[in-house]
């Protein structure tokens, strides 16, 4: 068998040679065009290559055309297989885009998004004339339902049977699209939704105490007698440890917990704040979403001091610009 | 600092990132069996040896680069780098099956005066004089699929249950082929993509039709019991193939234009079909062990079935 070789700089106490070739290396122009983000700050604008994000789901899309009065945006998902393109998807090559990648436009994807879900621009330039071009025959013929009318090299070959591996790929794709097009509606049902009990009657229940909570969450008094006032959200692995602490399915702690109140983390996703996330996650080593998170349960428990629990929602800007302003 | 941390600060994988595709590659071993390479057993060296592959092989950057756009956090990193390393080691598998095919294609191209190789950054390319001036070939294989399948004079080797090495095809055949995916690209295309058209021009991806092509020891009979067990997957197979998938079956070795000629199809019609058919034998035997065994009993079955005329019933032997 061949000897292993070392897998990194970094791979177990074994160096490679100091004049190996760079490998392993995320492409120049990518991370050019990925770090390039929070520093463009404008609206998206047609034919330019975005990063969605939201709450952790994630795409990358070409978009197509923007609304700014509906403050929506029409995309097609990308891929980074074009080998996988079907009849309807566009495959563009490496020189097409600012990624520099060959890249699949999935035409018949396409999908509304709310601007809201708009993370960054993927470089600065607009694609390529000729892919705008091959991408606008494709949609026309869809619509049509007429060939599109370019040569077959810009398309991928059909999809004929239902056994076909790329249906997979495509429905994947779609799914992710799909959670972004309806984090609106999906967040304005979820203000409606009351649950019972609340996280202070499933603590009350227990022998658990603020200081359990303290010890356990290594979190302050006033977080922890937060908590058992319904005031305060929960983390993902603090729920966790509730649940275990308590006894409980984490399930049922998880629906107990307070959330963010939908307008405020609709409010941490738009660019400005997006930016000032950034920025604190740059300056703290953590990532932007643990930063959102710290901005959000600080201005919930902020707003909560000064309004109590109605139902009316605080100056939220107000409470993120003293967040954001206040220095480390 | 965590492997997403560490990513996003360097561009590539930190020891917490190394560490993360080790454990991600031993897990996705155990939770989909993936068969060991070499030996027995999965081996830390070899565990070693996939994760360097995974990162440095041509397609590296781009899955490192995916991760990197894609990812937000730690766990989102590892839920990307776990479909990534499981879609990995799939292809990894089928194309350990193509190397013989690729190792043949390489000689065959090596050796025709009409084809010109071109290096460029990313490997070694192979093109018509005519063409070699142009930027390499980037787009979808399937054009040059259907330029393979189009292309004339392509003799298939006939698969034998006695001889596990036949070659796929031979010299001129080979030399046909690539001329005519050549001409079709217009470009330099590389030897990957080559490999790419040939598998699935000569049906290759499909378990029971990988013929590794070095002169290697023909395989050992199969035992009564696993003849009498691959029969009866045929026949179960069989049961559940339509009339036409069945001729075509039987026609499988001819070409396109020679199967729709001899069913009343056109050769586009007859073409996807075929494929149709490959691709749903791909499937029912993807697991099979005994896979060769049972498409070559679905073959004399057809052959039976054309000799008697249509409609016949499988024999269960």
């Amino acid at each position: 068998m061949v000897p292993p070789r070392t897998l990194l700089a970094h791979d177990s106490d074994v160096e490679p040679p100091a004049s190996a070739p760079p490998r392993a290396i995320v492409p120049e122009q990518v991370r050019a065009a990925f770090d390039l983000g929070y520093a463009f700050d404008a609206d998206p604008q047609a034919h330019y290559l975005w990063r969605l994000e939201f709450e952790g789901t994630v795409a990358l899309v070409y978009v197509y055309s923007v609304d700014p009065d509906s403050r929506t945006a029409r995309v097609f998902p990308i891929g980074e297989d074009p080998e996988l393109a079907d009849a309807a998807t566009v495959a563009a090559t490496s020189d097409e885009t600012a990624l520099g990648l060959p890249l699949g436009i999935w035409v018949a994807l396409e999908r509304s998004v709310p601007l809201v879900v708009f993370d960054r621009p993927l470089g600065l330039d607009a694609t390529a004339p000729d892919l705008r071009a091959a991408v606008e025959a494709v949609r026309r013929s869809l619509r049509s339902e007429q060939p599109p009318g370019i040569p077959g090299t810009w398309v991928g070959p059909p999809i004929l049977s239902e056994l076909d591996p790329r249906l997979e790929y495509r429905s994947h794709l779609a799914a992710e699209l799909d959670r972004l097009a309806d984090v609106a509606e999906l967040l304005a049902a979820e203000t409606c939704d009351t649950h019972e009990p609340s996280l202070a009657q499933l603590l009350h229940e227990t022998d658990l105490t603020p200081e359990d909570l303290m010890a356990s969450l290594g979190i302050g008094q006033a977080e922890s007698r937060s908590l058992f006032r319904d005031t305060l959200p929960l983390r993902p692995e603090e729920i966790a440890a509730v649940a275990k602490l308590a006894g409980v399915p984490a399930e049922r702690v998880r629906d107990a917990a307070p959330k963010p109140r939908a307008s405020l983390r609709l409010k941490l996703h738009e660019p400005r704040r997006r930016r000032q996330t950034h920025r604190y996650a740059d300056a703290r080593k953590v990532t932007d979403a643990d930063a959102r998170w710290a901005a959000a349960r600080s201005v919930m428990a902020a707003a909560m001091r000064t309004s109590g629990k109605g139902r009316r929602d605080p100056d939220w800007d107000t409470l993120l610009d003293d967040f954001f302003a206040t220095p480390e | 600092m965590g492997a997403y941390l560490e990513l996003r600060a360097n561009g590539f994988l930190g020891p917490e990132g190394a560490a993360l595709l080790y454990a991600t590659i031993r897990e996705v071993i155990k939770t989909d069996r993936v068969p060991p390479e070499d030996g027995p057993r999965w081996t830390e060296d070899a565990i070693r040896e996939v994760a360097h592959d995974f990162l440095t092989e041509e397609a590296g950057p781009r899955r490192l680069a995916s991760l990197y756009l894609r990812s937000s956090d730690d766990d989102s990193l590892a839920r990307l780098l776990r479909e990534a390393v499981r879609a990995y080691l799939r292809d990894r598998a089928r194309r350990r099956d193509v190397g013989p095919l690729r190792r043949r294609l390489v000689d065959v191209l090596a050796s025709a005066p009409e084809l010109v190789g071109v290096d460029i950054p990313s490997g070694r390319a192979w093109t018509l004089p005519q063409h070699r001036g142009e930027a390499p070939y980037q787009r979808p294989v399937g054009p040059l699929v259907a330029a393979a399948w189009a292309a004339p004079n392509i003799r298939i080797v006939r698969w034998r249950s006695t001889r596990r090495r036949d070659p796929v095809a031979d010299r001129p055949s080979l030399t046909a082929f690539a001329v005519a995916v050549l001409e079709a690209a217009e470009a330099p295309v590389l030897v990957g993509t080559l490999v790419e058209v040939a598998v699935r021009r000569f049906a290759l991806a499909a378990p029971p039709l990988v013929i590794p092509l070095d002169d290697e020891p023909a395989a050992e009979e199969a035992s009564a019991e696993q003849t009498a067990l691959a029969a009866m997957t045929a026949a179960e197979i069989w049961n559940q193939l339509t009339r036409r998938e069945r001729s075509i079956l039987a026609l499988h070795d001819l070409t396109v234009r020679e199967i729709g000629e001899e069913i009343g199809l056109a050769k586009s019609a007859a073409a996807a079909a075929r494929n149709r058919l490959d691709e749903l034998l791909t499937r029912a035997l993807a697991d099979d062990p005994d896979a060769e065994a049972v498409w070559n009993r679905l073959q004399e079955l057809a052959a039976e079935d054309r000799t008697a005329g249509t409609g016949s019933s499988p024999t269960h032997s």
